[in-house]
């Protein structure tokens, strides 16, 4: 430390960018990437963060969304105290914080008296910290006996965990961060990587500048910023990914590039229903208001995929894919080649996707097929959207058949393990799980559910056909909506809470590589808004089942979480302890002797392996602990252009916004570089119409009406016969194009196919 | 107790071979409509970074945000400032400039914000007159102190009186604080 004493004359006004401000540490707000940020406070107040550069995960970069952080603390129109909807209807009026906890436990008592524990609910999300999940989780479960607890990450990551939980019987990826060095070819498929994990990329070109030979493979329905900085752009036909999994199979068979030594010693094959009427999407016919349906696995071989690949030659997937032949052999010898490391990566593409899971399922196969899993260099790693979508939504489990540490409601062991250390009677947790999201919106439309309590999340403008799940007040549900700033969810709400937001409150959360990163308290929340765990508690208590949540005043945070790390130590999923995670920049469970597991499964890295090499996926106690490869076939989207409506269309995000935009949308900087939702045009489609940049055009699906200004030839470009719309602007709701079609196996929406008509309007 | 020991060495070093803070009236004959308060215009607080204060160009940011600026007519000041972040850690001429730094599209706001920022340090301190200031600010991302402090871009308040010599920090140090976070200090 520097210990000059300054000499400033009087006339001069020093003001040194640190002077009187205290630093402090925290994981960004945003995606599931988790930087590490220095939060600088001076006076109460969050004047400026950095990038930390000793932290593993950003080395010091943020995205411009990440160094504009402290704006979204300070939008004027913050909520600040509860709010409940004036009798008539019209406006709202300040009641006090009693009032309204007292106000929730009355109509959540009345609901269970008159019609059960299936008829309250809560819908939370990614944006949960560890402590607000495993509040709700436990309060609901144990409490109230209900499994109706959703998190907004089933419309998010849910195919990724089926995928993982189906073949590795554990959540979370093998692999970790390290692999953006390690990697030679780095295979996107369907992911925006350059604008959605921006940090993430930015380490890919690093590595590629140092390594030339290192490639970017950009699989894609569109051509975006990350498109621009790939080495190879294959732009493929909605919903073709399966199709181009198989035929990559397919290859790597023909082709003699199976790893036999790895799949015989770790690998066992399974097949589950194929039959598409069977199967469905999830929003037809008798399946229009619930979506049940269960895949079963049936043993299969290394000879029967030889067989059921059969179909997946070059030609034929050239077909459906729209790739041609020899790009699917790149692909191929690119998964195929033992010498460079091959790395998977996918987000919404995949996962928002009718069969989503399966296309998990798929991209970990090549891994498998390959050996290329496990190891520094080679696996697939799914990126997330949400800052603890894997801290809280898939660790805490906060999902509708979920318990801590990939527990599920549906096991009598896992249900007796969980009454243990919550300290309940044997038999309180019910074993039949919950609504699935789209499911539980739909039950809620419909008046099987009754109370519903949204935190953090913003389904109004979020979930899918969003015109079906309209709603006035008065219609006998009772909504309560805790946020920090209105959004078109807490429209429609009886009773809104001002919650504290990020640095506001104590936190922990889980990011994509298994990191869990804890961070102090730094300001004062504004007004009266409270952290979410605290309100949950309080309810809690007030209808008399405080015991669920025992702990000291002035400590609670770290007693929840020690409760909490109980249920994954001895298992695998152990957690670091908080105070070990207080002092480190997040430590990626497995974590034992306080010793971090930077790839699972692998021996020399992961401690719970004792052979000396290879990998043993010790978790999959059901296959013998070995991975399972599933045999997945292609099929095609819910919902394909036609006459009518002949234009593929799919949302997304912008670098700029984070998902609704209810916190980067009051950043100046950020509204100001990205004001309002538009949607991309091809050239060759604006000129058929006799449409330019700014022009309004109507966007028709069979579900709404849409009307925005066209952009062609932007940052982002759709093919020829297809649209892309942001979904981050709450005035024009992208969603109410959407089909609430969903993956057969996770339950996810598909946000990224539907038929839409243009029109100039 | 040494370190000030050095700093007052370097600064009787500085100040012998004529040296000293960078004066206000350096004239080169170029208007110069980057000043403080223009600049604090396009960051959110010190440290953020700027967003763009040109139109869309074609072409990549770096051929006129190189190494050591660019004379740019008719675009933006119509001068393009070096890139800072050349000798950042994991930064190269290859990283992708729009993930941090955005255009504008209006002036208008979604909703009001009460944010208010870290000031940008008015100068460094100085032992006394004629010593070098220290660096007022984070230095990660900010390596090249030439992007802001040399030639024909930087501000007249901030230029540097003396960019022939080629390293800053033999006497210009950091200012207590301006090291990264040391959790060891965090309770």
């Amino acid at each position: 430390m520097l210990s000059c004493t300054p000499g400033s004359t009087p006339t001069q006004v020093s003001r040194a960018e640190v002077e009187g401000l205290t630093w402090s540490k925290a994981p960004c707000r945003f995606c599931g990437t988790g930087c590490g940020v220095e939060v600088g406070v001076e006076d109460g107040k969050v004047l400026a963060v950095r990038g930390d550069e000793a932290s593993p995960v950003n080395r010091g970069l943020l995205c411009v969304k990440g160094y504009h952080l402290p704006g979204i603390l300070y939008g004027k129109d913050r909520l600040t105290s509860p709010l409940r909807r004036k009798a008539d209807g019209r406006g709202w009026e300040k009641i006090s914080w009693d009032d309204a906890l007292d106000l929730i436990a009355e109509k959540f008592q009345e609901t269970l008296d008159s019609d059960g524990p299936e008829a309250v609910s809560m819908y939370g999300s990614g944006q949960w910290t560890v402590f607000d999940g495993y509040a709700a989780t436990k309060w609901f479960r144990g409490g109230l006996k209900s499994n109706n607890l959703e998190p907004n990450a089933r419309l998010c990551m849910a195919s990724a965990v089926m995928g993982f939980m189906t073949q590795f019987q554990s959540d979370e990826p093998m692999g970790c961060y390290e692999d953006f060095e390690a990697g030679d070819d780095f295979i996107m498929w369907g992911n925006n990587m350059a604008e959605m994990h921006p940090v993430l990329f930015s380490r890919i070109l690093e590595n590629q500048r140092k390594n030339p030979s290192v490639r970017i493979i950009d699989i894609a329905t569109r051509w975006t910023d990350t498109s621009e900085y790939a080495d190879a752009f294959l732009q493929m036909q909605p919903g073709s990914d399966l199709a181009l999994a198989n035929g990559i199979l397919h290859l790597i068979i023909e082709n003699g590039k199976v790893d036999e030594a790895f799949v015989n010693e770790n690998v066992v094959f399974k097949r589950g229903i194929e039959d598409l009427n069977e199967i469905g999407y999830g929003c037809f016919g008798d399946q229009a208001e619930s979506y049940k349906f269960k895949d079963v696995a049936k043993d299969s071989s290394l000879e029967e995929l030889k067989t059921f690949l059969a179909d997946y030659t070059p030609d034929k997937v050239s077909e459906l894919t729209g790739l041609s032949e020899d790009q699917i052999h790149m692909l191929a010898d690119i998964y195929g080649d033992p010498n460079r490391g091959t790395v998977s990566l996918w987000c919404m593409g995949v996962n928002q996707h009718v069969r989503g899971t399966w296309m998990n399922n798929l991209i970990n196969d090549l891994h498998l097929i390959t050996g290329k899993i496990s190891r520094p260099g080679n696996n697939p790693l799914s990126l997330t959207g949400q800052p603890s979508a894997c801290g809280t939504a898939r660790e805490v489990g906060t999902l509708s058949n979920r318990l801590p540490a990939d527990m599920l409601v549906t096991v009598p062991e896992h249900r007796e393990k969980a009454e243990k250390i919550w300290g309940l009677e044997p038999g309180t947790i019910p074993e039949k799980p919950g609504y699935h999201t789209v499911d539980l919106f739909r039950a809620l439309a419909r008046g099987d559910v009754k109370t519903m309590w949204i935190q953090v999340t913003n389904p109004w403008v979020s979930l899918p056909n969003l015109t079906r799940f309209e709603r006035k007040p008065g219609d006998g549900r009772f909504i309560v909506v805790s946020d920090i700033y209105p959004t078109p969810t807490t429209e429609i709400a009886d009773l809104v809470l001002p919650s504290a937001a990020w640095v506001e409150r104590e936190g922990v959360f889980g990011n994509t590589e298994r990191r869990t990163q804890q961070w102090n308290k730094a300001v004062e929340p504004p007004g009266e808004a409270k952290e979410d765990a605290w309100q949950i508690i309080e309810v809690a208590k007030r209808m008399g089942m405080g015991d669920l949540f025992n702990y000291s005043e002035d400590n609670w945070h770290e007693e929840m979480f020690e409760e909490y790390r109980q249920f994954g130590l001895g298992i695998g999923k152990d957690l670091a302890s908080y105070e070990q995670l207080k002092q480190e920049r997040g430590l990626r469970w497995p974590v034992v002797d306080g010793k971090e597991t930077p790839y699972r499964y692998a021996a020399g890295y992961d401690p719970y392996v004792t052979k000396s090499e290879g990998v043993h996926f010790y978790k999959a106690k059901k296959f013998g602990e070995k991975a399972a490869l599933w045999l997945r076939p292609y099929h095609p989207p819910a919902e394909v252009p036609d006459d009518e409506y002949p234009y593929w269309m799919s949302t997304g995000r912008v670098l700029e916004h984070w998902h609704t935009g209810s916190m980067t949308r009051r950043v100046k900087e950020l509204h100001q570089a990205v004001p309002a939702a538009y949607v991309e045009v091809n050239r060759a489609d604006a000129d058929r119409l006799g449409v330019e940049t700014g022009t309004k055009v109507n966007v028709i699906s069979r579900r709404g009406t849409l009307t925005l200004p066209a952009v062609v030839d932007g940052r982002g470009q759709p093919p020829i016969g297809s649209l892309f719309i942001p979904f981050f602007d709450e005035a024009k709701l992208a969603n109410v194009l959407t089909l609430d079609a969903m993956d057969c196996i996770s339950k996810e929406p598909d946000y990224k196919k539907c038929a839409v008509r243009l029109e100039k309007a | 107790m040494r370190k000030p020991f050095a700093v007052a060495m370097a600064a009787i070093i500085v100040g012998l071979s004529g040296c000293g803070a960078a004066p206000n009236d350096v004239n080169l004959g170029i208007t110069i409509p980057a000043s403080l308060a223009a600049r604090s215009q396009r960051v959110a607080y010190s440290g953020a970074p700027p967003v763009i204060p040109h139109a869309r160009q074609s072409g990549k940011c770096i051929r006129c945000h190189n190494d050591v600026g660019a004379r740019t007519p008719g675009i933006g000041s119509g001068l393009a400032p070096a890139n800072p972040h050349l000798q950042t850690p994991g930064m190269s001429d290859q990283s992708r400039c729009r993930q941090c730094h955005v255009f504008s599209q209006t002036p208008e706001n979604f909703r009001d914000n009460a944010f208010v920022g870290l000031k940008l340090p008015t100068h460094g301190d100085q032992a006394f007159k004629g010593a070098p200031p220290v660096i007022p600010h984070h230095q990660f991302m900010r390596e090249n102190c030439r992007s802001c402090h040399a030639g024909e871009a930087a501000r007249p308040e901030i230029r540097c009186t003396h960019s022939e010599r080629a390293r800053c920090v033999q006497c210009h140090v950091k200012q207590s604080g301006n090291e990264g976070l040391d959790l060891a200090d965090v309770k």
